[in-house]
């Protein structure tokens, strides 16, 4: 069976969408302690957020969830923006963010100690993935900036801008 | 960011920072007082400038090294007219990058399988190899330790801090897991209000990683709660607060700024531009928290605990009863014992002892010591001996039903009974939070005006205000500090770290006073390098591995350190171009795990409560020292590695040996710790001991062919095979000593394998071996 071409056309974000579902991304929860906006308007209010890394560098996005829902998505900024040199103040710390490749055990087998030792003692970190948040003060230019480290050693680097709002 | 030159803008910014100072209100807009006002000519000094990255130096076509250390290094040995050494040989660089890294000697199957592989990238696996190891962290973490001043007690006395190792700990699983340095300086700074959580459980016994992790981070302002203040300070909660702030200042400037801020406590700092207000500042910033005790288990296990309550009051009569009983039987002997002493004695024994006068007091003494000191086991009566059989048999009984960990999540309760906990910084409730003033003099008695919480006016850029202000869910000043030194271009967090990083490769860092990055400190030849690497640190994400990673790849590091002409030396005797590899003679923490591991002692357990090695019977060690020295029973735990040894603070007026000298309190660091730890065992005894075991694992992996011995002995403690001067020097040593007179070595007590050679034999190995453990090569990195 053969489909016009204008079906193709159709079907082809879906295939992309279904492929980006099922591939690994990265991430976490944030507590965001001040009002934000992405350049589309949406506002987020500060507060603790679910963070999503998904897709490749240069064309990542990340996505904003509050009580599992989807509040804005951001992608990543494309070229040289003067914003990003001033932007220098980290506006909380640096966050760990988790690739939903790596498989956690399930709750029944972590909640016991192996060794003895204090569950803190055991959790190993994969620090391959951050996140760091940098207003510039002069503009309000809030960067997200996420740094991953790839196989051979390499890092990607992506940013993220949103702007700083007075809170409501 | 892009720049015409580097010099251009470092020019550029040192011109605004002098005009901005100069400018005749920046005092009023900054809400100093004139007193405060930092001179300007010491805020030009280039460490308090915004860190701006250089250009690589291009070389001409075709000859642009591939690491951009190199690049720098060359282009200013061009400049001096000189030329790079050789490259060091293969046994040289894995033996340089093996205890550059692990802190260790490489092992014979790592010399035997790094020299045979010929592929090209064959280095670069090996220092992956060394990267992945657990032992990185230990040798790393050792490292910064000694930048912190870590101790497990607070003085040389016994005043520990219990929990101090999880601190120990924290700091060697974050260098493991290559933890980004920016989040480590701001879990240590502010872990608890950066990262707050709880270890409320979620519907299940599971407590989610999130949790952990920020347990983790909290543990991490332990750094904060090993102070050195005694118990007598204690008794006066003003003095002990401000003895700790001031602590806790001198080690937050001192350890993440490398800077010696803690002259400014009594006056304008003299040659930097730090205000005593500066300081007490930071102090202010610190009086809203305090250290605090906290469970690191859910309260599900602390539960659990709480279910063997029962047991623990079954236990506690158990020995109650038998100490009654004890002291039963040493009254009816010292009773029988009263003739033997002066009526003058005894009628002052016989005197309460809380109604004796001192004279009283000294003529009981023989008689009380006798009732303390009398082993009851001895004097027994049939029907105690009885008694006493059975009384301890229900001790023993009771103390093992004691529960040994939580069976909620099988985690080992801390010490005997205790739920396992940490000591960490927690904030204090803002109507609680101490004044502080500024002091004249230092002095607590000198109170001056208020002062609050802010950060140094000549290093904080003018986006930050001079005060901190407080957040609605409470003051916060850790973290608004933590944020603040961690911004990517702060014009110390990055160089200082970096600065250390190179100091524990190369023996001395590009900055030579690693401690002190004012002006009374080292002007650097290599700044530009300094401050590319500091930027590739930020850029790299902040990646202290891949900071290593750059370093041993560059062919700076590959040098060999035994190349000199009589050129170099006249134009650069210091080596301070870098034109070769500065030989280094290993600290302290490495020479014990060396000489452990050589001999094949080393126990490489890691982590947990600290270590406890025997005390060396030696002079100067008191039997008061060695009843306050309880030795682990597992002999094997007194050989762990050195980080994992029970350090005690400050040199010891008594026993200068048995104190780790890298605790003290000198804020000021520059050199490198060369006492090695557990120094009251590493001694004769300690050192002979080692010999022993090093003798019978040649005998046991070499076989009796002295030849082999020798090989293996080089290979083992060298990393190369011997010359053939050393090997018949070597042999000359084992024959001539095996033709002395003497008994030899006293076969029963040597280990097992040793035990098979002849008496003679056995003991002229022994002197080969310390020898060798005593070789200047030994000892030394090249």
């Amino acid at each position: 069976m053969r489909f016009p071409p204008i079906f193709s056309l159709l079907l082809f974000p879906a295939v992309l969408l279904a492929a980006d579902e099922a591939s690994p991304f990265y991430e976490g929860r944030m507590r965001i302690p001040a009002a934000l906006a992405t350049a589309e308007g949406i506002r987020l209010p500060a507060g603790r957020y679910h963070l999503e890394v998904k897709g490749e560098a240069p064309a990542r996005t990340l996505i904003f969830s509050l009580n599992g829902t989807a509040k804005a998505t951001v992608r990543e900024s494309a070229g040289q923006d003067p914003a990003l040199d001033s932007a220098e103040a980290p506006l909380v710390g640096t966050h760990l963010l988790r690739s939903t490749a790596v498989k956690l055990a399930p709750a029944k087998e972590r909640q016991h100690s192996k060794t003895g030792l204090a569950r803190y003692q055991e959790e190993k970190h994969l620090w391959d993935g951050t996140m760091r948040v940098y207003l510039s003060p002069k503009d309000g230019v809030v960067y997200f900036v996420f740094q991953e480290r790839r196989k051979k050693r390499h890092w990607s680097r992506s940013n993220f801008r949103l702007q700083r709002t007075p809170s409501p | 960011m892009r720049y015409a030159t580097y010099r251009q803008a470092v020019a550029a910014a040192a011109t605004m920072a002098l005009a901005a100072l100069l400018s005749p209100n920046w005092a009023e807009s900054s809400n100093l007082s004139v007193a405060a006002r930092p001179d300007a000519r010491k805020a030009s000094w280039w460490s308090f400038q915004k860190l701006l990255r250089p250009r690589v130096p291009r070389m001409k076509e075709g000859s642009q090294p591939s690491n951009p250390i190199d690049a720098f290094v060359l282009a200013k040995l061009r400049t001096k007219r000189l030329k790079p050494g050789p490259a060091a040989t293969k046994s040289v660089l894995l033996r340089r990058a093996t205890f550059d890294l692990w802190g260790l000697p490489p092992t014979p199957a790592q010399v035997e399988r790094f020299l045979r592989d010929e592929s090209a990238d064959a280095y670069e696996r090996l220092i992956e190899e060394l990267l992945e190891s657990p032992r990185y962290g230990e040798r790393w973490g050792r490292h910064w330790l000694n930048v912190v001043g870590y101790a497990d007690s607070r003085s040389d006395s016994n005043d520990y801090h219990p929990n101090a190792w999880r601190y120990r700990d924290y700091v060697i699983k974050s260098f493991n897991e290559d933890k980004p340095y920016d989040r480590f300086v701001q879990e240590q700074i502010a872990g608890d209000e950066l990262f707050p959580n709880n270890l409320e459980l979620e519907g299940f016994y599971d407590l989610s990683p999130e949790k952990l992790e920020h347990l983790e981070a909290w543990i991490g302002t332990t750094i904060f709660a090993l102070g050195t203040g005694g118990r007598e300070v204690e008794l006066n909660a003003e003095v002990a607060r401000y003895r700790w702030l001031t602590e806790v200042v001198d080690k937050t400037t001192s350890s993440f700024l490398g800077l010696t801020l803690e002259c400014a406590r009594c006056h304008d700092h003299r040659s930097d531009p730090f205000s005593q207000e500066d300081y007490f500042r930071l102090q202010a910033i610190f009086a809203a928290s305090r250290p605090s005790s906290v469970p690191v288990v859910a309260s599900t296990t602390m539960g659990h605990r709480d279910e063997a309550y029962h047991l623990s009051i079954a236990l506690v009569e158990a020995r109650d009863t038998y100490l009654r009983f004890a002291r039963q039987v040493r009254d009816r002997v010292v009773e029988t014992r009263k003739q033997d002493y002066p009526s003058e004695v005894v009628q002052a024994y016989e005197t309460p002892s809380k109604e004796r006068t001192a004279r009283e007091a000294e003529l009981a003494t023989p008689l009380a010591q006798l009732h303390r000191e009398l082993k009851i086991e001895e004097h027994l009566t049939a029907d105690e001996a009885e008694r006493h059989r059975e009384l301890t048999l229900k001790l023993a009984k009771a103390a093992v039903l004691i529960p040994a960990k939580g069976l909620a999540h099988l985690v080992d309760y801390d010490g005997f009974y205790d739920v396992p906990s940490a000591t960490v910084l927690a904030g204090v409730r803002t109507e609680l939070i101490p004044e502080t003033h500024l002091l004249n003099r230092g002095e607590l008695a000198g109170k001056q005006r208020l002062v609050h919480p802010g950060l140094p006016r000549a290093l904080r850029n003018d986006s930050l205000p001079a005060r901190l202000s407080g957040e609605p869910n409470g003051p916060h000043y850790r973290k608004q500090l933590a944020l603040w030194l961690t911004q990517p271009t702060h014009p110390l967090t990055a160089r200082v770290m970096v600065n250390r990083i190179w100091q524990g490769h190369f023996g001395q860092g590009l900055v030579r006073t690693a401690g002190d990055f004012g002006r009374r400190g080292d002007s650097p030849v290599h700044r530009e390098l300094l401050d590319w690497l500091a930027c590739r640190l930020v850029d790299q994400g902040w990646s202290v591995k891949s900071m290593h990673r750059l370093i041993l790849l560059s062919d700076t590091y590959r040098r060999a350190s035994r190349f000199t002409s009589a050129r170099h030396q006249r134009r650069d005797p210091s080596n301070r171009y870098w034109w070769r590899m500065n030989p280094r003679r290993l600290e302290g923490a490495a020479v014990w795990d060396a000489i452990h591991q050589v001999s094949g002692a080393l126990n490489l357990k890691t982590g947990g409560r600290p270590a406890i090695p025997p005390l060396a019977e030696v002079k100067g060690v008191s039997s008061r020292m060695k009843a306050r020295w309880p030795a682990s029973e597992d002999p094997t735990e007194g050989r762990r590695r050195g980080v994992y040894l029970l350090a005690r603070r400050a040199p010891s007026r008594f026993h200068p040996a048995v104190a780790d000298p890298a605790a003290n309190g000198c804020p000021v660091k520059n050199a490198r710790n060369e006492t090695p730890p557990g120094s009251w065992e590493l001694n004769r005894q300690g050192l002979t001991r080692q010999a022993r075991n090093l003798a019978s694992r040649l005998v046991r992996e070499a076989g009796k062919d002295a030849s082999r011995q020798i090989d293996l002995a080089w290979q083992l403690t060298l990393a190369r095979m011997p010359a053939e001067r050393e090997r018949r020097e070597a042999m000359e040593l084992l024959e001539g000593s095996a033709l002395q007179e003497g008994p030899g070595a006293d076969t029963s007590t040597l280990p097992k394998d040793l035990g098979r050679l002849d008496p003679r034999k056995a003991e002229a190995l022994i002197r080969f071996c310390l020898n060798l453990l005593d070789k200047e090569e030994f000892l030394r990195i090249d």
